[in-house]
């Protein structure tokens, strides 16, 4: 009996912090699901120092209708379960207002879901496959916004560039089948690519965690592919791909996505990568944002990066809505007003959301190329 | 044909390399009877260990190869005498010692996930690049691994069939017992053969390391040398050897011909195929693994 | 739904999975590394039903565990037979685990490695209390019975329970049945909680996490693998700061617990208050104290 009684007196020891934890506040709570553990850290780094910049800087001009902001961050690690978990916990415990994040498909697919049942808004930053904020019916997820363009853009703007500029007629690709958003650009890439009379000769897969990469590269080479994607937003994955090429004499030409934007790459396999290609959604090189990064790096020691750029796109989008939700801060408030939001100025540019895919509205694409292991600025598609 | 050979030479590279590991799990199941378990934290510490000596320590390659194979000999004679030997000395069931090395594994892997976080290092290029071989490309870096990966073989069979200390460990693989009733001093051998293994993993860090970047969860890969141990016979090191590049080869011909998110899937079926049918393996030993708990 | 009660599902969830491995484990003396694979096999077999056969969900989740049962006869009955134990039935049981991982991984139908999103989440604080209760009355019964004195005298000394007409390989597999039952039940809960499934979280990580759980537990012991499991969910999930440590803690809990109580917290030690079965006979009036 004792025993018992002192194993009840310790899971009351153990959940008094918890219960005491649930203080009520008149702060305005915003979740942010974010990656600041593991091999991807490096997005939710920058963000979150760029998220808390700018609530100090909301909360010290009063605030949103006399209410503060406040952040509550957890850290997914990159992983769906976590994310999925966090997202929950953010709801039930937190009783957050809105959700900022996730920053990859595969992890905002399954919270949008969550998001719909709790009636709390989520503005994806950076997760660009189609089914994040519709559902496989082509149904708009109502609680789902995001503000980067969607994976058809970079796709079809890869493969106009690599056809039409680049003048390359028989494209391969490289897929991470795990991860939503690399099939998502694979499959839009391919479709362009082939309407504009180019041929695909290798579609080779791989599954997360993958670390060999030669039995696929060694058929690449031998399709006698002259362009090769690589739509992965894991720099491990890239630049192992890079290194492996080089080690079989395979010399092609590189296509890559808006996840290739990590300096980590260039750290890794920069020299393997020179003259590769890739779209992105902004440039932190574009000369409109020099002045913020400049400041960015002199007060943190971290340089600014695009996953900061979206997550404040995000949070201004949020304080928006949040204005015009006016005295009743609640989730079907919200979702409404950021679905009104038209041509608002947030961080990147000024943001439209359409209503019938809470995707942002002509958003461009800008192609980049590396060169001498930096980003540079090639050429910008404005959408049709 | 060019494409079959050029699969055929990556696939018994990525072997060669499983091969080093693999023989340090069958030597230490043929004496002790369990699956050391921490292989993977042997050799992610070495591969840290290599790492941070070259790249904090500004120390020259081979000095940084010597740092990796010292943690690695360190790391296994610690767990050999505080996790290990105890149980041993006790007489506990093998399978517990399976349990400690799991246990002693995780908490590494994951203080070392903690102390460094989960961020790629990459190794400075260390002959990068490769020959070309009547159109087939021959990796600098696997021609070397494999070259280390068979001297290490021949070193440790010399070892074990023209030294004294060999004779000994042979003696314990028949017969643990009766070799200590005859003069094998157990605690020495016991620390030779966990050393033997730490060397084994400090070189597969570095070769790792170098191969794909050093992170926490580099380890994952001792897993398939497991299964390449248990292919060619657990307890046997000839075995070890055969399995590995049967399973590197057999792994790159899935990946090309069937599908590379097929491959870990044969080699997982293979695993427990291989267990069910043919318990033995390739080359294991007539009496199976072990009979009793 | 409140915080709490997303813990409590948690702590129920892995209490499930621990109570069937402790009798495979701590009863029997089989050490599987596989259980994550026996809880996709629930999860995945409750969530298919639920959503593409509308059928209520505690009618899956019972499908999910019989379906997870049958399988690991499957395998089970092949790697008993040949006497082959300890170490084996661990490295089979591993490899299997990732088998069916792998195997969800490439089934599109299921969602691939991309994960099933928008399962219908039907697992309750209650439910999930009443499966815990349910199941550790079950196991109690299952362990008091003669099933459970065989599967003892079996981890003790299989020859000796053979030479006293214990049939070994029926015992052995009727445990390794009544744990993947219980692993199918707890997947099904999860999938039921989560609300959405992938096959990343079915991973070796899981399966040796419940195997730590029911390690440091006790052998021979419910009460010690279900408390536990209770802990080991709760305080990782209650204090934040010491989730990145929780895996270092189990490994080293477990080379303590190996070196100096191999019988773990709890061994041989059951918590007579929850004897369900005797409370049972007590209100039926044929009271037997335990």
């Amino acid at each position: 009996m004792r025993r018992l009684v002192s194993a009840a007196l310790m899971l009351l020891l153990v959940l008094c912090p918890a219960l005491a934890g649930c203080s009520a506040s008149n702060a305005i709570k915003i979740g942010v699901l974010s990656i600041s553990s593991g091999p991807d850290a490096y997005v939710g780094q920058a963000s979150e120092l760029a998220l808390q910049d700018r609530v100090a800087e909301v909360n010290a001009a009063g605030g949103i209708n006399g209410r503060k902001l406040e952040l509550v961050i957890y850290d997914t690690r990159g992983e769906v379960t976590e994310a999925v978990s966090a997202a929950r916990r953010l709801i039930e415990q937190d009783k957050v207002t809105a959700i900022i994040g996730p920053s990859w498909s595969g992890a905002a697919i399954p919270v949008a879901a969550i998001a719909d049942a709790a009636q709390v808004p989520v503005v994806a930053t950076t997760a660009s496959n189609v089914l994040v904020t519709v559902d496989e019916n082509g149904a708009v997820r109502p609680y789902m916004f995001r503000v980067c363009f969607i994976d058809p853009y970079q796709g079809y703007a890869l493969a106009d560039f690599a056809a039409r500029e680049l003048g390359k007629k028989q494209a391969a690709f490289i897929t991470d089948i795990s991860s939503p958003y690399s099939v998502g650009i694979q499959q839009y890439f391919g479709a362009q690519f082939t309407a504009l009379g180019g041929q695909i000769v290798a579609e080779e897969g791989y599954q997360a965690n993958e670390t060999e990469f030669r039995p696929q590269l060694t058929k690449v080479a031998a399709s006698g592919a002259d362009v090769l994607l690589v739509p992965s937003a894991t720099y491990r994955d890239i630049a192992l791909v890079a290194k492996q090429a080089t080690g079989l004499g395979l010399q092609i030409q590189y296509l890559g996505v808006d996840g290739w934007m990590a300096d980590e790459l260039l750290a890794m396999s920069g020299p393997e990568l020179e003259g590769a290609y890739l779209a992105s959604g902004v440039s932190t090189e574009a000369p409109e944002f020099q002045a913020y990064n400049a400041a960015f790096l002199a007060k943190h020691n971290v340089k600014a990066s695009v996953y900061a750029y979206y997550s404040l796109d995000a949070l201004m989008a949020l304080e928006y809505a949040i204005r015009q939700a006016g005295a009743e801060v609640s989730g079907p408030a919200i979702r409404a007003a950021l679905e009104g939001i038209r041509d608002v100025p947030v961080f990147t540019s000024s943001l439209t959301i359409e209503p019938d895919t809470h995707n942002p509205h002509n958003k461009p694409v800008v192609i980049l190329q590396i060169q001498n292991s930096q980003w540079v600025n090639v050429k910008t598609y404005e959408p049709r | 044909m060019t494409i079959i050979l050029q699969q055929l030479v990556s696939g018994l590279s990525i072997g060669a390399v499983y091969a080093l590991l693999a023989v340090g799990y069958a030597l230490v199941y043929s004496i002790y009877g369990f699956t050391n378990w921490s292989f993977d934290a042997l050799l992610v510490s070495a591969a840290f260990g290599a790492y941070y000596a070259l790249s904090l320590f500004k120390l020259p390659l081979w000095a940084a190869v010597l740092a990796a194979l010292a943690l690695g000999i360190g790391l296994a004679l610690m767990l050999e005498l505080f996790a290990y030997r105890p149980l041993r000395r006790r007489g506990a069931p093998r399978v517990l010692m399976l349990i400690s090395a799991m246990g002693a594994n995780l908490a590494l892997i994951n203080l070392i996930n903690l102390a460094f976080g989960g961020a790629l290092r990459a190794f400075p290029p260390f002959l990068s690049g490769s020959w070309q071989v009547a159109g087939i490309a021959i990796g600098r870096l696997d021609a070397l691994a494999a070259l280390l990966a068979l001297l290490l073989l021949a070193g440790l069979r010399w070892l074990l069939y023209h030294t004294r200390a060999g004779l000994g460990i042979r003696a314990s693989t028949m017969d643990f017992t009766t070799a200590s009733l005859m003069g094998v001093d157990n605690n020495a051998l016991a620390l030779l053969v966990f050393g033997i293994s730490g060397v084994l993993a400090g070189v597969s860090g570095v070769v790792y390391g170098m191969k794909y970047a050093v992170y926490p969860y580099l380890g994952l890969v001792t897993l398939k040398a497991m299964i390449a141990a248990v292919i060619g016979g657990l307890g046997s090191l000839e075995g070890a050897l055969l399995g590995s590049l049967l399973l590197g080869v057999l792994e790159t011909f899935v990946s090309a011909f069937i599908s590379s998110t097929y491959r870990d899937l044969f080699s997982f079926a293979a695993l427990v195929l291989i267990l069910l049918i043919f318990p033995n393996g390739l080359l294991g030993a007539r009496r199976p693994p072990i009979l009793e708990g | 739904m409140g915080y709490l009660q997303s813990v409590v599902i948690l702590c129920c969830i892995s209490a499930v999975a621990a109570l069937g491995l402790a009798i495979l484990t701590g009863y029997t003396g089989l050490y599987s590394l596989g259980h994550a694979g026996f809880m996709a096999v629930g999860a995945y077999c409750a969530a298919w039903l639920v959503m593409r056969l509308h059928i209520p969900f505690a009618l899956a989740l019972l499908a999910g565990s019989v379906a997870a049962a049958l399988l690991s006869l499957v395998i089970g009955y092949p790697a008993l037979r040949s006497r082959l134990r300890g170490d084996y039935f661990a490295v089979v049981t591993l490899g299997f685990g990732e088998v069916v991982r792998l195997l969800l991984n490439n089934t599109p139908a299921l969602g691939g490695a991309i994960g099933l999103p928008d399962v219908p989440v039907r697992t309750s604080g209650w439910l999930a209390l009443a499966a815990v209760v349910l199941a550790f009355g079950l196991a109690q019964a299952f362990t008091r019975s003669q099933w459970g004195r065989n599967c003892i005298a079996c981890r003790l000394d299989p020859l000796t329970a053979r030479t006293l007409g214990v049939d070994v390989l029926r015992t052995q597999l009727t445990a390794l049945a009544v744990s993947a039952f219980y692993a199918g039940a707890a997947g099904a809960l999860l999938a039921g909680y989560m609300g959405y499934l992938s096959p990343a979280m079915f991973t070796l990580a899981r399966s040796s996490e419940l195997l730590a759980a029911v390690i440091l537990g006790g052998v021979q012991s419910l009460a010690g693998p279900l408390l536990a499991a209770l802990l080991l969910t709760a305080v990782p999930e209650l204090l934040r700061f010491a989730a990145s440590w929780r895996l270092v803690l189990y490994g080293a809990l477990l080379v303590v617990t190996m070196l100096w109580r191999p019988q773990g917290l709890l061994g041989y030690y059951e918590l007579p208050a929850l004897n369900l079965p005797s409370l049972w006979r007590r209100m039926r009036g044929k009271g037997e104290l335990p």
